[in-house]
């Protein structure tokens, strides 16, 4: 009975150990980033850096080739893409150093940077970073004058289409319209875009850019989509839904154009705006109905000859990291023109690196790629400001319900010029 | 306290613990789970509170919390889509309760008459319980896909519809969609508790009403609802709390789109805290479930005690 | 006779759009995870699959983002359980067997904390979680499971152990047993059932919860509920993994809730209704 006693007791004594390990080892998981720190004079065998992002074949074979160049280890953690933002905003909450590296696109390089999350990058960049990368990528990637990022690809939409349906693509958006009534076939809805969760403001910008619009005065912080170009650009969408009828239904469902290319690579929908990866679907065998029928053109335009949407992805160093001398280092070795190359071969993405983007081996792998220097001419880059999100998705809610026709178009840019302005503080 | 021989071997503090007072000895019993609650459950309440008087700021790269009085919750009278979400709270609690209600008493007193399937049912009942919401939601993400959904498909030809229809994406369908989901995986529970209720009246009652010459309808009127009154009402609320902490399902499905059409408070507060990072006004909202909550906790609790 | 016979074959009809609406569900599930993505795509779907694959369930095993999870579900599950019971039915005990000032006060909290609104303990675990270094841990999601599965396991248990006549106790202690070797060798035994009622749907709860998981896991310490819902916060669905993932990640739960089907259904309707 005694013996007993006994294990009841190393029972309670080990649960309340149990108790105590919670709250005594809970803080050494957090640090494994920070052993580098203190020896930078030693060899480079002591230097890592902590890199957050993808969970791609891809990223991680470069980052073994950086090691192997540099002789700096790499500390690769991942997250979905769509996680992304949130997981870095988080880490700078509490002023943590995590991380050394961090992926950003647009809009997030304007929220991050105004909250002084990250370093500025100025004193980095070389006159051969200047000439080589895009400067509408480069522009995407700073904030009040400061670069705060490097960018490394583009993620671009371009216009895809079914050609044994369609002879000649639309070089305006009313040809859209005529050129998707001559489509006779009941099973193709003729055109598509992303409207579904609270991304329809993305297809919005581009039929604002092509009537001429703007979509934001950075200069005075008002929103200026509320403009007679605006309203045209959302009765149209509005009306190629309700009164040509040739939008595809699936389109309020699609909450990303990965979505949208499935649909397409089932041979369901004849034309859209879609990310680079849409021939690479289109015409793989084991996934896709549409097999060497879908085409690529300049996106359709209007008073601007084109005009397109796509995020810049670049790579920033948090203001609280502390490596940032190897940090830049990894930096510019992966946006330097080889591995450019090697990462679009890879996966797609367009070079931020202009020359690149003209690479031959691309250009034979990627047909898509030969239209990209006259369609990066024009106007393709996020919304940028400190409240992007929530202004986008206030707007993209109102851009919905007219597109659904439950509101009209003036009335639901009011509404969110309204709603927004009431956001920022401005009257 | 009752009193006991002690065993010889008994020394130090474990005989003294058997020979404290019941108060002491629950003191000692209580005194883990108490520790516990207070950090996990009282500590970060408190800290909410403040969070909720407080906005956060970053001031060159740090967090800042002020302290700014009622302000958030002056921003929810406000907020012009509160009145909305609160509409939608308010449609989706009442419809999922009480479709849940209705089509798992429907359930219960088909097993109850030893129709067909009785027992398989119960082991089949199971399994839409144990699920998780997430993989609930992706099911039924998948089932109402507007480009090949097998609902689609079903109502199709059964001639219910002409046309594929994205159910998720569309305003007028959304919410009753979701709500459809979440009764799935709700009913069995219901179902299994009122079966449990109905086993309990006596036979005798049933006789006895038998004998007095009630039909099938009066029985059911006279009997059995009343002696369930008490299990339903303990269904209701229990439900309507459940009903009141919905998220996972509602944000796999349609993360409160679309045009906020599934946007209950839960998911508000939530887009709140963690998509615009507001965490002050993220709080406030949740107190405000939290003080919606208690009040059917009131109720709840006042039932069990007529209950016991 | 014809009237009867018309009732039966209405009521077994109705058994059956019954069956119907609680397994079909299930069905398309298993039966999509064994698709190929052009059979998945088809337009209009068809039930069964053309060509039956088992490649993406291999595919999915040999996925260490998924395997990982599944065991970091494993370990806070398994530890959220076993802190909360041993914990906790102690404190049920109490509550069950001990007169002591302000019971019913301190019952009453223990029963309002299992009633909070989840997200209203979110957002301040997060921040404290953050501070504390214990965000994106396994001790910080157990501790947080904990919070609502504590409450639960005394608030269950005690039922269990109301139901246990308390002159066997009694006779026990007469017979020379100390306090502890009560709940050791007669408390315990008797509730045995009870017990791993509880258990399971601590375990249960913990393996499908889900929104302290997703804030509050980064790639180390993801649960199967997170990878999950991760499938569809990709741009591009991998449907043909994903449904694959929701069977096998939801096989542990179904199993141990199939195999202890009799204990839960008392469970659930003695917990439930007391």
């Amino acid at each position: 009975m005694e013996k007993k006693h006994v294990k009841w007791m190393k029972m309670g004594v080990i649960a309340a150990l149990l108790v105590s390990m919670l709250a005594a080892c809970g803080t050494s998981a957090d640090k494994g980033g920070q052993a580098a720190e203190g020896t930078g004079k030693d060899n480079n065998e002591n230097k890592e850096i902590t890199v957050l992002y993808l969970d791609e074949p891809f990223w991680k074979q470069q980052n073994e080739e950086f090691t192997a160049a540099t002789g700096i280890k790499v500390k690769y953690e991942t997250v979905p893409f769509m996680q992304l933002h949130d997981k870095v905003f988080v880490s700078f909450m509490a002023n943590s150093s995590e991380y050394d590296v961090v992926h950003v696109r647009d809009d997030w390089a304007t929220e991050f940077a105004s909250k002084g999350f990250l370093e500025p990058l100025d004193s980095y960049i070389t006159d051969d970073m200047k000439t080589r990368l895009n400067p509408q990528t480069m522009e995407a990637m700073s904030y009040q004058g400061k670069q705060y990022a490097i960018p490394r690809y583009v993620w671009l939409w371009q216009f895809y289409y079914n050609k044994t349906l369609i002879k000649d693509p639309p070089k305006t958006w009313d040809e859209l319209i005529t050129v998707a009534k001559e489509i006779k076939d009941d099973k193709v809805s003729p055109y598509a875009e992303t409207w579904g969760g609270i991304v329809s403001y993305s297809s919005f910008i581009v039929h604002l850019r092509s009537n001429g619009g703007e979509f934001w005065d950075y200069e005075n912080n008002r929103p200026t989509f509320n403009s007679p170009e605006g309203v045209a650009a959302l009765q149209f969408m509005a009306d190629m839904n309700l009164k040509h009828n040739i939008m595809s239904p699936l389109s309020k469902e699609f909450t990303s154009s990965g979505a949208m290319t499935e649909v397409l690579t089932q041979g369901a929908i004849a034309m859209n705006m879609n990310t680079p990866q849409t021939l690479p679907m289109a015409n793989d065998e084991d996934k896709s109905k549409v097999v060497g029928q879908m085409d690529v053109a300049l996106i359709p335009g209007g008073k601007l000859k084109t005009a397109s949407y796509g995020e810049t992805g670049g790579l920033a160093i948090p203001a609280a990291s502390k490596n940032k001398e190897w940090a830049m280092e990894y930096i510019k070795f992966v946006t330097n023109a080889d591995q450019q190359k090697k990462m679009s071969l890879a996966n797609g993405k367009i070079p931020s690196d202009v020359e690149v983007v003209k690479d031959a081996d691309l250009l034979a792998k990627y047909p898509h790629y030969a239209l990209l220097p006259e369609q990066m001419q024009y106007p393709f880059g996020l919304f940028r400001h400190e409240d992007a999100t929530k202004i986008t998705d206030e707007l993209s809610r109102n851009i919905l319900a007219a597109v659904l026709g439950k509101v009209t178009p003036e009335q639901a840019l009011q509404d969110a010029e309204t709603k927004i302005l009431a956001m920022i503080g401005q009257k | 306290m009752s009193k006991h021989r002690k065993t010889p071997g008994h020394t130090g503090w474990l005989s003294r613990f058997d020979r404290m007072s019941d108060s002491a000895a629950a003191g000692v019993y209580l005194t883990p789970t108490l520790i516990l609650l207070a950090m996990t459950i009282l500590f970060p309440m408190a800290y909410a509170l403040f969070l909720s008087f407080a906005k956060m700021d970053f001031v060159s790269g740090r967090a800042h919390f002020t302290f700014i009085g009622l302000d958030n919750y002056a921003k929810m009278l406000q907020d012009l889509r509160i009145p909305n979400v609160l509409l939608q709270t308010f449609t989706f609690t009442a419809a999922k309760v009480i479709g849940t209600l209705i089509i798992a008493f429907g359930i219960a007193l088909t097993i109850f008459h030893g129709i067909w399937g009785g027992e398989f049912f119960k082991k089949v009942f199971l399994i839409p319980w144990a699920l998780s919401n997430v993989v609930n939601g992706l099911m039924w993400k998948w089932m109402y896909n507007g480009n090949n959904g097998i609902i689609n498909e079903l109502m199709m030809r059964l001639g219910l519809i002409d046309e594929y229809k994205s159910w998720l994406a569309e305003s007028t369908t959304a919410l009753g969609a979701v709500i459809l989901a979440d009764i799935w995986k709700s009913v069995p529970f219901a179902a299994l508790i009122l079966l449990a209720g109905m086993q309990t009246i006596s036979k005798e009652l049933y006789d006895a009403g038998q004998v007095d010459g009630a039909g099938t309808i009066q029985r059911f009127f006279h009997i059995t609802l009343p002696s369930l009154k008490p299990v339903l009402m303990v269904l209701f609320v229990m439900e309507t709390m459940w009903a009141l902490r919905a998220f996972d399902l509602i944000w796999v499905l349609t993360q409160g789109g679309p045009l906020d059409k599934t946007m209950v408070l839960n998911v508000y507060a939530y887009e709140q805290a963690f998509r615009n990072f507001d965490m002050g006004y993220g709080s406030a909202l949740a107190f405000f479930i939290t003080i919606c909550t208690l009040i059917f906790t009131v109720v709840y609790l006042k039932t069990i005690g007529k209950n016991e | 006779m014809s009237v009867k016979y018309a009732k039966k074959t209405v009521q077994i009809m109705i058994s059956i759009a019954l069956m119907i609406f609680i397994l079909f569900p299930m069905l398309w599930l298993l039966l999509s995870s064994f698709k190929l993505p052009l059979d998945l795509f088809s337009n209009p779907p068809e039930l069964w699959p053309s060509k039956w694959t088992f490649k993406y369930y291999i595919q999915l095993l040999q996925e260490k983002s998924f395997t990982s999870a599944m065991l970091n579900s494993l370990i806070v599950s398994g530890f959220t359980t076993a802190i909360s019971l041993s914990i906790g039915a102690l404190g049920a005990y109490a509550f069950a067997r001990f007169q002591f000032p302000r019971k019913n006060a301190f019952f009453l909290t223990v029963l309002a904390s299992q009633m909070l609104p989840h997200m209203a303990l979110l957002i301040p675990l997060f921040m404290i979680m953050k501070l504390t270094g214990l965000l994106y841990t396994h001790q910080g999601l157990i501790l947080t499971y904990i919070s609502f599965s504590l409450p639960y396991v005394v608030w269950m248990f005690r039922s269990f152990i109301i139901a246990i006549p308390y002159e066997i106790e009694e006779a026990a202690k007469l017979d020379g047993c100390s306090r502890m070797q009560v709940i050791r060798k007669i408390v315990l035994p008797l509730s045995m059932g009870g017990l791993v009622t509880t258990g399971i749907f601590v375990f249960m709860g913990a393996w499908n919860e889900f929104l302290f998981a997703s804030a509050m896991t980064n790639m180390n310490v993801k649960t199967l509920s997170v990878r999950m819902a991760e499938f569809i916060g990709e741009d591009r669905i991998a449907y043909e993994i994903m449904f694959p993932a929701g069977i096998v990640g939801s096989l542990p739960v179904l199993l141990l809730v199939l195999f202890f089907q009799k204990y839960i259904v008392r469970g659930l309707t003695e917990g439930g209704v007391k």
